[in-house]
């Protein structure tokens, strides 16, 4: 773990995350990384880090930071209401999606989030040549998410093991409480989703691929394990994980059916986008 | 013959039988040793090779060729013999101290005394089929079938590091805490786990100390 450039006035909650790591799940080492792949990219390329990117923290609960030394700072994720006091007592607005830059001993606030779940702080010893670069991840990310909001999923190989698979998209879901990194338990209630025949032996799983648990449906999210014993009922399509990492606890969720082609171009879609902010982030 | 599946938009999967059957689980084991050295196919964008019992997995990169991985993949599988030689592993000989919390219990439920627990427990070379679900966690095949116990009915919340445990016909090493369902017969070294690799084998050597 590197040592942060930031003295921590308030603790929050975080994790210093980095870019997915393949090459071990033979060794049953996950390729981990930031749970909202498009915020950690995203803010990555805006500092102009293409393919070797770094640490950033991913925060559940927003630290107060010190920066220790002159950083160039990106905010992505969850949107908050951020300032920055820097050491001459001039006060700033710190924009999400835009790259500032802030002398050593800046004090970084941040209130409660607007919407979303993990905010992505991202730092750069390195100086931008100029201060603003502003982008509109909203906006991009309308592109290729759901209009209604919905969770797309793709049949999983168990699938037809299913009793009432159209209980699956046709009720909402909650985000049990007992969620976290590895994956996102589902319940409806005291509704059970039933399956025919639960023996099986340990397949391998992917990030998105839902399980189905005596316990209910658990949707395996970056930190998840590399092989599992559970029937496989579904797959969240590639860009709706990162929507997922953005839902916090206790919160509904609703499902739809996609197919391998429309997650294919969505997929598509949002590494056009990191691509052209690459490009524009080094037009600066 | 086979079966070919995605696990979503960056991952194809071959499933080359069903049940767990060391014939399956040597035919996986032999499919991965053979593309893991295969630096050309490994270049068409694949990141993660993982072997299950039955199924492999590959990984994709967002450049990879998905059609001509599928391509490459159902040939290679079309030339292999009915049943291919599997290049023996690496042979890792690991201590380990039959204290486990639950020697007594598997004991007395597979109707033998502890010395010959013990004695089953130490006899086989086992198969590192697959390491999975947590880091380093190794799944051995070659479990005598006079010791093959269902797991327990309520998983145990907390099983220690180091943990040789029986779970039905397989029997693992917990290389952290975690939870699980296995009964615990003996504890091994954590820092011999780290380079089991699939398809690797292993064999028990009895010590008196503890971990």
């Amino acid at each position: 773990m590197p040592e942060l450039p930031f003295t921590l006035l308030n603790k929050g909650l975080f994790r210093i995350v980095d870019a997915a790591v393949y090459g071990q799940q033979d060794q049953g080492i996950s390729p981990g990384g930031a749970q909202d792949r498009f915020s950690y990219e995203s803010g990555q390329t805006l500092l102009g880090h293409n393919r070797q990117h770094s640490f950033c923290l991913e925060c559940v609960l927003a630290p107060r930071l010190q920066t220790r030394l002159p950083l160039t700072l990106v905010l992505t994720g969850a949107p908050h209401q951020a300032s920055v006091t820097t050491p001459n007592g001039e006060k700033q607005t710190l924009a999400m999606n835009t790259v500032s830059h802030f002398p050593a001993g800046s004090v970084i606030h941040m209130t409660e989030r607007t919407k979303g779940f993990r905010l992505y702080i991202h730092w750069s010893e390195q100086k931008q040549p100029q201060t603003l670069t502003v982008f509109d991840a909203e906006d991009a990310c309308r592109q290729w998410f759901d209009p209604q909001g919905r969770i797309r999923l793709l049949r999983g190989p168990e699938y037809t093991g299913l009793k009432s698979p159209q209980q699956l998209t046709q009720t909402y879901w909650r985000i049990d409480s007992k969620s976290n990194d590895m994956g996102l338990r589902l319940s409806q209630g005291n509704k059970q989703l039933n399956y025919s025949d639960p023996e099986m032996v340990s397949v391998p799983v992917n990030d998105g691929t839902v399980q189905l648990t005596p316990a209910g449906p658990i949707i395996l999210m970056r930190q998840r394990q590399t092989v599992g014993g559970y029937p496989r009922i579904a797959q969240v399509i590639d860009v709706d994980i990162d929507r997922l990492a953005q839902f916090a606890p206790e919160q509904i969720i609703r499902f739809t059916w996609s197919t391998m082609e429309e997650a294919r171009a969505l997929q598509q879609l949002k590494h056009k986008t990191i691509d052209a902010l690459y490009c524009t982030s080094q037009q600066i | 013959m086979w079966t070919q599946y995605e696990l979503g938009e960056s991952c194809l999967v071959w499933s080359l039988g069903q049940g767990l059957e060391r014939a399956f689980v040597e035919r996986v084991l032999h499919v991965y040793t053979t593309l893991k050295n295969t630096p050309a196919f490994l270049d068409m964008g694949v990141c993660d090779i993982v072997p299950t019992y039955t199924d492999i997995a590959l990984y994709l990169t967002d450049a990879a060729d998905t059609d001509t991985i599928i391509t490459s993949m159902n040939a290679f599988l079309h030339s292999l013999p009915e049943k291919p030689s599997l290049t023996a592993g690496t042979l890792h000989r690991l201590n380990v101290c039959y204290d486990g919390i639950d020697l007594a219990s598997v004991a007395q439920i597979c109707g033998i005394d502890q010395h010959t627990l013990i004695a089953l427990h130490t006899a086989p070379e086992y198969m590192v089929a697959m390491v999975g679900f947590r880091p380093h966690f190794p799944y051995l095949l070659g479990l005598d079938e006079r010791l093959s116990v269902p797991r327990r009915e309520s998983p145990r919340l907390r099983v220690p590091a180091g943990a040789v445990a029986i779970g039905g016909a397989q029997t693992g090493i917990y290389p952290c805490e975690s939870p699980g369902g296995w009964h615990i017969i003996a504890s091994a070294h954590v820092s011999d786990l780290a380079t089991l690799q699939p398809g690797d084998r292993v064999q028990f050597i009895q010590t008196e100390q503890s971990s």
